[in-house]
Formats: structure tokens, C-alpha cells, sequence
């Protein structure tokens, strides 16, 4: 692959490279499948988290190199993925952009094609759905719609690859001869065009800017008071204040002039300009208002029956992810029990090392660890890519908006919330569906204090050993309400602090409901899984052998476990350790929260995974690594604590960072340490002074 | 008048430029007008003397110029007979702004009213028939660009009727009963609008306006969400969602015609 690269092309002239451009919904990532097959590099756009795919196909004799941008209705300054769409295209320059329009959507999807036209790259259009089209009875002239564009347009099938060996000739042709590709751009009335004619004047005179052909996209830009590029022209250009003052003077001029805002204005133009266009070019031969979808619609948003079907999609998600993930998970942990035995067996016994301890317990340890997870992503992932895929998302956060609207978040932060029930880690990678940061952020943070499935063992072992039966359910629905109820508040607190700000519109395309296809979906679902393996997986494995070590060194002195049984030599051994000194050393601390050394120290290992907690609680307390059901660790809990102690702990379990995994996760999907640190240390405040007042409190009844 | 029909061709474009600045930021500096006119600063000078004398303008030196108003008259002339030109040249002959620009500046000295008035009814006429209009215009640009072409001349005379057809029809509709002004959060499942303006700025607007919410659309409310709050709306031809809060920035336009 690399060696190609080097080659570049076959024949030696420079390869082709392409921008895929389009509306979200509209068929854009089908057609980049089918553009470029299985040759894909999916990663990440640098300092935000959209994906970024690529991939090549060769045609003739040449090779073309195909982004795909992330899908957009506009090129304003709206989304992070509006963006990164635009500067790929400014800054990357490609040969051309190929925007896929679904057909059946035409108006909308071209306002996309007006912007672009304005970027002067060549452009190809790609009707796409050209069926779906079709059977809604839109007649297109393309021939025609062609001309009055100026640009080539080509019918395509995504999912049927229909029209794909045209459209890769068309690009081709493109390629060889830009000059017949060059859009037409809308013309803004006399008054507009005159304040954009001074505004390029300008540009074109300070010379600052090195795209001139797109200067005339500057100068609109700047006219509909488009922050970003004004941020970027500000440290480009030699005198920004000359360009600026111009600016300010044409946007006044022009609100005075016409009544309108400027940015109104254009956006008014670009579609009387579409609609022109269409109302020449297209005709509609059925009059058919209510489509499958509608017909769909009508049943599944319906005001009685709307929220029962949302809540059984909702629990057929959680149950696809969890118990369909359960086997796969029994055979991951299999895999690895088998291996750090097979490990283990290299020394005889007597010899143990601590090589082979570390190999068993840290590495082979880590690595299970991480792929334990990997169902359950996959899943997760799949099931995601179907709402998705199928249009059932939008209609979810539809349903929800407006509950969650009421803690300041969206709709669609509703699906994340929910999966944080069964494990935090797809739950946070889950917000991707959010568009606004600060809506995922938010999300993101609050998200560990949805109780997750691997803290259950903890409460099943402290609350049937403390409290009497009748009084074990609703204590156990208390501590998810308690945690349900801290996310809410958490949530709000952080939506008027950091992240204060207008909550993101809740304007949103309900797209058609379509099947969605094998194919695309099993890539998706691959990609996304893959990923977070790469990325996530190695800062786990490093976690676990960090805390082997913790747990495991110092060694205690011989003459300290000579002839203890094995059980109080591990825990004597634990207590030795780094972790057991943490533990003493924080006893005086914990104290406060009804902590002692042994529970501090069990809580520094269960960092790797909250359910270790009862296995570490078993050792330190010289059982042996039990389970939750173990009768003699409940009988020694009791012993040693009060059941208010035993509350705190619960309490301060539920608050606390669940795990290392959960860091690693908010890690790759926030982009930066600063997040998983705010996430690690507030919550940990949080946990200390919510179990303090509560500890403290029932101490004094 | 007379003083302002005298002036020469250099002079009224001076005059010209001062009334725009003065239109723009109350006065007019003599770096400014030079700027405009692409001249250096002292022929600016002489010019401005030169228009005082003649009572257009009040200038002294190193203050900025500022009309009098005999001045304004005559530069509203000049400027109107100036825009007359150059929107025809624009909007009608489909020549380049810049091309335009430079042409009216030379035609407005050479033209008399007669010419130029029907120049003005030429563009309205031109404009607002419907054998004519933006399409008629479009046909033209494509005329000069590619040659006569008469496999669609069929068509756009029928388009032509369309668009006849349905103006009449709309302001009939807008003659028998007045239309109503209302919020879009108003509208009731099964309502149909026109969407009139947003209210509105910022991000959400900056977002309503990209997905199709411009002035004229028509606009339909298919339902409201269970619990009551974001709302489905068909425009264009596709489903958008909004939050009522949302929608009430959007001011629509209900027409007898609409609801019935």
C-alpha cells in the first residue's frame, strides 16, 4: 500500500482527489462504499471528533483519492462538522468536489450545491435515489437543470450501484478538463452584488488571502457576519480593520436599504434561485402528499401510541446490547482464564516470578480487560447504526426532546443516558449522535452517574448483608434514583457554568424512513468497534499494568508471610502494597465517609473495573477472591461495619469513576486529557462530599 | 437645476460620490472621494472648489464636504440617472457589474430624459409582463452565450401561463380574504402557512434559514410530539422537527386560500 502510494498513479501523472460533499440522509456514505470498496482509512479530523474516511479507486489509467466530508446541509459555521467540511475543501484544495443530492429532496439538498458553486472548485452533482425520485413521481430534465447550473450531473442508485462507472468516468473527465465544471453562482440582486463587489475589492487588493478564486465566498461570508471566517481573515489579511470597517458599513447599508438582514437576504436569494431553477427543470406528475414514511410516521410519533413503541424500541436496544453480548463475553473471559493458566504453566510451581505475574495478572489481565468490552461495542454499534440508518433516531429525540430539553440537554442525549444503565463506556460512545459539543460534553460527564451493570455485584453483596429483605428493593432502586437524580442536577449545574450558552437548536431533519442496508451497516458498526480497540485499548492495557504494579509491590518482607495460609498472605500482601499504603495512608480520610484502609485500598484496585471491588474486598479481607454471593465475606462485612458504613460505600461507589475504561473512553471521544481529569476529579469530589453529609448526618441520628 | 445641468461629466461624478458618502457616514472626506474615483487628493481639491462655487457643495479646506441642497437634488438626479442605467445594463442586458458600472458612468452624461425614462419603462416592462421576467432575462443570457435555441420555446411559453395562472390566482386569494399574520407555533396539525419572516437571530436562525425556512415557503404542521413540545413541520417537501420556542420566532402568512 505504501509502495503505491510512493508511486503514485500508474501511469505517473498525479493522482485525482475528491471531495464527497453532501446533506446528511442522503445516501452520501453508500456512494463512497461504492466509489471506493473495501480500500477505506477511517480516523479522526485533529482537535475535534468527527470522523474522517477516505479511500481510492482506479479508473482508466488513473487514481483517484476520495474524502469523504462529513455530511452537511450548509457551509455556515453551525456545526463542527460544517467546518471541518469547509476547510477540507478550502485548505486540502481537492481537483473537485462530488456532492450527492438525494434526488427525492431536491430543493433542499442543491442550497448545499449554491454554497459550493461559490468555493470555484469543479463541482459534479450526483442525483441520488434517482428511484426513490422516481416512484415519488418527480420527472428531472437533468439535461436541462444541467445547463442552467453549469454544472455535469449524473443519476445514481447508491445501494444498487447504478450509475457508479459514469459518475467515476464523469469525475475523470472533471479532472482533465476543470473548465467545464465551473457552477454558476447565484446572483444576489444589484444591491448585495454591489456591496460584494467593494468587499472583494478589497480582499483582492490586501492580498492576505491566498484562495482568490474563492473570493467571492469570502465576501458572502463575511456579509452574512460569519464569525469564523471573519476569526480566520482577521489574522490572514494585512489590514483587516480596512476589510472589516467595509463590512460593517455594507451590512448596515444593507438593512437599512432593504429592511432585512443580510444573511437573510442571501439565504432568501440562494433558494428563489434553487426554486427557479427546479420549477424550469423539474415537474411533479403524482400529486402524492403522503409517502410510506408519512404512512409510518403517522404510527410510530402518534400521540398514544408514540411513547409505548419508543420505550419497546428502546428496551429491544438494551436487551440486543447486553444479552446478546453476554455469551461472547463468557467466551472472552474464558479465552483469557485459559491463557493466564496456559501462562502461568511455563513455571513450574515454586518458581512463580514476577515476570509471569506480571504477564498473568497485568498484561494478559489488561488485554482481557479491554476485549471483554468488545461485544458489547460491536453491538452497541450495530444497534446504533440501525436507528440510525433506518431514520428511527431522529424520531427517538422527537419523542424525548422534551424531557430532556428540561435539564438543558437534547433529545438525542436520551439514547445514551438510557445505555448507561448496562455500561458506561458505550454509553459515552453513544453522544457521538450529538451534534453540539457542549450538549455531548455535558452528556458525557454526568454519564458515570447513571449506575452501571458492573456495579450491581456491589450492591448485591452489602445490601442483602445489612439490611432486612423487605427493605433490599427499594433500597436498591434508591441508589439508581440517586444516581439518576445527581445526572440531572449535574447536568444543569454544568449547562449554566461551563458549558453556559444557548441550548443547540432543535431544528432537525426527520428523515425518510429507509431500510438500511447489510452492508453499510456491518462496515459502520466495524470501523467505529475497530477504533475504539486501537485507540482506547492501549491506555487500558498501560492502566492495568500500573495497577498491577500498585496492587502488587512492594513485596511484604518473608518473615511476614511465612506460614500464613494463602488467603492472609494475599492479604498481607495487599496491604504491603503501594495500593494497601494508599489505603492506610487515606484511612484518616476515608474515615469522614465511613471508609476504612481495606475498603480505601479495595477501591484503589477496582479502578480497573468497578466489579473487582468484591473480589479485592475478598482479598484484602484474607477470604480469597470471592464473589458477591460469598456467604463468609458477608458474615466478615457485617462484622466489621455498620449498615450505615455499608450505605456510604455503596454511595460512594455509585458516584465515583466507575473504572479506567470509562476515562480511556471520555478520553477518545472528548479529544482531549482535560475532560477525563474534570470527569475523574469532580466526580470524586462530588462522591466525597455527597458521602460525607450523608455519613455524617446519620451519624449524629 | 440649471447649475447642475451644466456641470461637466467629472464634476457630476464628484457629486455623485459625496452624496454617497454622505449617505453612508454623514459627511465626505476629500481621501475618501479620491479613493472612490481612483484620483489623487489635489485634483479632488479643485474639483470640490469648483462645486462650491457653484453653491453644490459646502467645503473649505481640510473639512470634509458636505451637500447643500441644491447639491442633493442634483446628485439625486445624477445618482438616480447613474442607477437607472446601470440596473438596466445589469438586469435586463445581463452585462457583468463591473462592466455595467463603467458603462453607466460614461452613458449618464450622454443620455437625455426622454431616453432615459423609457430606458426605466423599457426594464419595467421587461420585468413584470409575463411573457418576460427573471426567466425571459435567463433565456437571454443564454442566448448570448450559446445561440438561439428553440427546442424549448414551447415550454417556457406554457411555464409563462403557469406563472400567470397562479399570480392570479394568489391575489385573488389575497383580495377575497386578508391574510393573517401568525407565529408558526400557533398552527395547529393540519395548518397551512406561508412562512412571512424569522424574527429571530443567531444560531437558530442562521439554522431555520438553512434548512428551507425563507420568506414564501409554504409551510404545513403535520403533528406535535406526545409530551407536547418539538413540533413536525413538511416543507419543501421533507419533514423538519423544531421545539415550539423555535417556531414562534417564525412569523407565518395564512391565506384564505390556505386553510381551506
Amino acid at each position: 500500500m505504501s509502495e503505491e502510494r510512493q508511486s503514485g498513479g500508474k501511469t505517473g501523472r498525479g493522482r485525482i482527489r475528491v471531495a464527497l460533499a453532501g446533506n446528511p440522509n442522503s445516501g452520501k456514505t453508500t456512494i463512497f462504499n461504492a466509489l471506493t470498496g473495501a480500500r477505506q482509512h477511517v480516523g479522526n479530523y485533529p482537535g475535534v471528533t468527527v470522523e474522517r474516511k477516505e479511500g481510492r479507486f482506479c479508473h482508466g489509467d488513473r487514481t483517484v483519492d476520495v474524502v469523504d466530508l462529513p455530511g452537511t446541509y450548509s457551509l455556515t459555521a453551525y456545526s463542527p462538522e460544517e467546518v471541518v467540511a469547509r476547510d477540507v475543501i478550502i485548505e486540502e484544495s481537492p481537483d473537485l468536489v462530488v456532492h450527492v443530492i438525494d434526488a427525492s429532496n431536491l430543493e433542499r439538498n442543491l442550497y448545499l450545491a449554491t454554497q459550493l458553486a461559490e468555493l470555484s472548485v469543479p463541482l459534479v452533482l450526483v442525483f441520488n435515489m434517482t428511484d426513490v425520485a422516481q416512484a415519488r413521481g418527480y420527472e428531472i430534465d437533468i439535461a436541462h437543470l444541467s445547463e442552467l447550473l453549469r454544472v455535469p450531473i449524473v443519476q445514481t442508485v447508491g445501494h444498487r450501484r447504478e450509475g457508479m462507472e459514469e459518475l467515476k468516468q464523469t469525475i475523470l473527465d472533471v479532472a482533465n478538463d476543470p473548465a467545464g465544471a465551473k457552477p454558476a453562482t447565484v446572483h444576489y440582486g444589484a444591491d448585495i452584488e454591489r456591496e460584494l463587489a467593494k468587499i472583494v475589492k478589497l480582499l483582492k487588493s490586501d492580498g492576505g488571502c491566498p484562495s482568490v478564486p474563492g473570493l467571492r465566498w469570502l465576501a458572502t461570508k463575511l456579509l452574512e457576519n460569519d464569525e469564523v471566517v471573519r476569526e480566520e481573515l482577521k489574522k490572514q489579511l494585512g489590514d483587516p480593520a480596512r476589510v472589516f470597517s467595509q463590512v460593517d458599513a455594507s451590512r448596515q447599508h444593507l438593512e437599512r436599504e432593504i429592511g432585512d438582514d443580510p444573511e437573510v437576504l442571501i439565504a432568501d436569494h440562494r433558494y428563489g434561485y434553487i426554486s427557479g431553477a427546479c420549477q424550469e427543470a423539474v415537474r411533479s406528475t403524482v400529486e402524492s402528499r403522503h409517502t410510506i414514511s408519512d404512512r409510518i410516521d403517522f404510527v410510530v410519533t402518534n400521540r398514544v401510541l408514540g411513547l409505548p413503541i419508543f420505550l419497546l424500541m428502546m428496551y429491544l436496544v438494551f436487551k440486543l446490547t447486553f444479552t446478546l453480548a453476554e455469551a461472547p463475553m463468557g467466551w472472552t473471559e474464558a479465552l483469557f482464564a485459559w491463557m493466564s493458566k496456559t501462562v502461568a504453566g511455563f513455571w513450574p510451581a515454586g518458581s512463580e516470578s514476577a515476570l509471569q505475574s506480571m504477564l498473568v495478572d497485568g498484561v494478559i489481565g489488561g488485554v482481557g480487560g479491554v476485549l471483554v468490552f468488545l461485544p458489547v461495542i460491536v453491538l452497541l454499534f450495530l444497534a446504533i447504526a440501525i436507528l440510525e440508518d433506518s431514520g428511527y433516531m431522529a424520531r427517538a429525540a422527537f419523542l424525548m426532546d422534551r424531557v430532556m430539553h428540561k435539564i438543558g440537554l437534547h433529545g438525542k442525549s436520551f439514547i445514551p443516558m438510557l445505555l448507561g444503565f448496562g455500561c458506561t463506556v458505550p454509553a459515552i460512545m453513544a453522544t457521538r449522535t450529538l451534534e453540539n459539543r457542549r450538549d455531548r460534553l455535558t452528556t458525557m460527564l454526568v454519564l458515570p452517574l447513571i449506575s452501571c451493570g458492573a456495579r450491581l455485584p456491589i450492591y448485591a453483596l452489602f445490601i442483602p448483608a445489612f439490611f432486612p429483605k423487605r427493605a433490599q428493593a427499594p433500597l436498591l432502586w434508591g441508589i439508581y434514583l440517586i444516581g439518576i437524580v445527581l445526572a440531572v442536577l449535574l447536568a444543569k449545574l454544568l449547562r449554566s457554568t461551563l458549558f453556559r450558552g444557548e441550548t443547540a437548536p432543535f431544528v432537525m431533519e426527520l428523515p425518510p424512513y429507509r431500510m438500511p442496508t447489510i452492508r453499510s451497516t456491518l462496515t459502520h458498526m466495524w470501523e467505529r468497534a475497530w477504533l475504539f480497540l486501537r485507540k482506547a485499548g492501549t491506555v487500558i492495557v498501560a492502566f492495568s499494568v500500573l495497577l498491577w504494579v500498585l496492587t502488587s509491590y512492594p513485596k511484604a518482607p518473608e518473615e511476614n508471610v511465612r506460614g500464613l495460609d494463602p488467603q492472609q498472605a494475599a492479604s498481607t500482601e495487599l496491604s504491603y502494597s503501594v495500593a494497601g499504603r494508599i489505603g492506610h495512608g487515606l484511612e484518616p480520610v476515608m474515615e469522614n465517609v465511613g471508609f476504612d484502609w481495606k475498603t480505601t485500598t479495595a477501591m484503589i484496585g477496582a479502578f480497573a473495573a468497578k466489579e473487582i471491588f468484591v473480589a479485592q474486598l475478598g482479598i484484602v479481607h484474607a477470604i480469597g477472591e470471592v464473589d458477591e454471593e460469598s456467604l463468609p465475606l458477608r458474615e466478615v462485612l457485617r462484622r466489621e461495619y455498620t449498615p450505615l458504613q455499608a450505605f456510604c460505600i455503596m454511595l460512594f461507589c455509585l458516584i465515583s469513576v466507575p473504572c479506567m475504561v470509562t476515562i480511556a473512553t471520555t478520553w477518545r471521544e472528548s479529544g482531549s486529557w482535560k475532560w477525563p481529569a474534570l470527569q475523574l476529579v469532580g466526580l470524586t469530589v462530588l462522591a466525597y462530599v455527597v458521602t460525607f453529609a450523608v455519613y455524617q448526618i446519620g451519624m449524629l441520628l | 437645476m440649471s447649475n447642475v445641468a451644466a456641470l461637466s461629466a467629472q464634476l457630476e461624478d464628484y457629486l455623485e460620490s459625496i452624496a454617497r458618502l454622505c449617505r453612508e457616514s454623514g459627511e465626505a472626506h476629500v481621501q475618501e472621494i479620491a479613493d472612490r474615483l481612483s484620483v489623487h487628493k489635489s485634483t479632488v481639491t479643485a474639483a470640490l472648489r469648483s462645486l462650491a462655487e457653484k453653491g453644490l457643495i459646502h467645503y473649505r479646506a481640510y473639512r470634509p464636504a458636505t451637500l447643500t441642497v441644491t447639491g442633493r437634488k442634483g446628485a439625486k438626479e445624477g445618482v438616480r440617472r447613474h442607477e437607472v442605467i446601470r440596473q438596466f445594463l445589469t438586469d435586463v442586458l445581463v452585462l457583468d457589474a463591473e462592466t455595467a458600472e463603467r458603462n453607466a458612468c460614461e452613458l449618464e452624461h450622454a443620455i437625455e430624459k426622454k431616453v432615459l425614462d423609457r430606458l426605466m419603462a423599457y426594464a419595467d416592462f421587461v420585468q413584470n409582463c409575463p411573457r418576460g421576467g427573471a426567466k425571459w432575462i435567463h433565456g437571454f443570457e443564454h442566448y448570448c452565450r450559446e445561440g438561439r435555441d428553440s427546442d424549448r420555446c414551447e415550454r417556457c411559453v406554457e411555464l409563462c401561463l403557469e406563472d400567470l395562472r397562479r399570480t392570479r390566482r394568489v391575489s385573488n386569494a389575497t383580495k377575497q380574504g386578508e391574510s393573517r399574520m401568525q407565529t408558526l407555533d400557533q398552527l395547529k396539525p393540519g395548518d397551512r402557512a406561508r412562512i412571512a419572516r424569522i424574527e429571530r437571530k443567531g444560531a437558530v436562525s442562521r439554522r431555520l434559514l438553512d434548512m428551507g425556512i425563507v420568506r414564501g415557503t409554504p409551510v404545513e404542521v403535520v403533528k406535535v410530539a406526545p409530551l407536547g413540545d418539538p413540533v413536525e413541520v413538511k416543507i419543501k417537501g421533507y419533514s423538519l422537527s423544531l421545539r415550539k420556542a423555535e417556531a414562534a420566532a417564525v412569523t407565518v402568512e395564512i391565506s384564505d386560500e390556505e386553510t381551506s
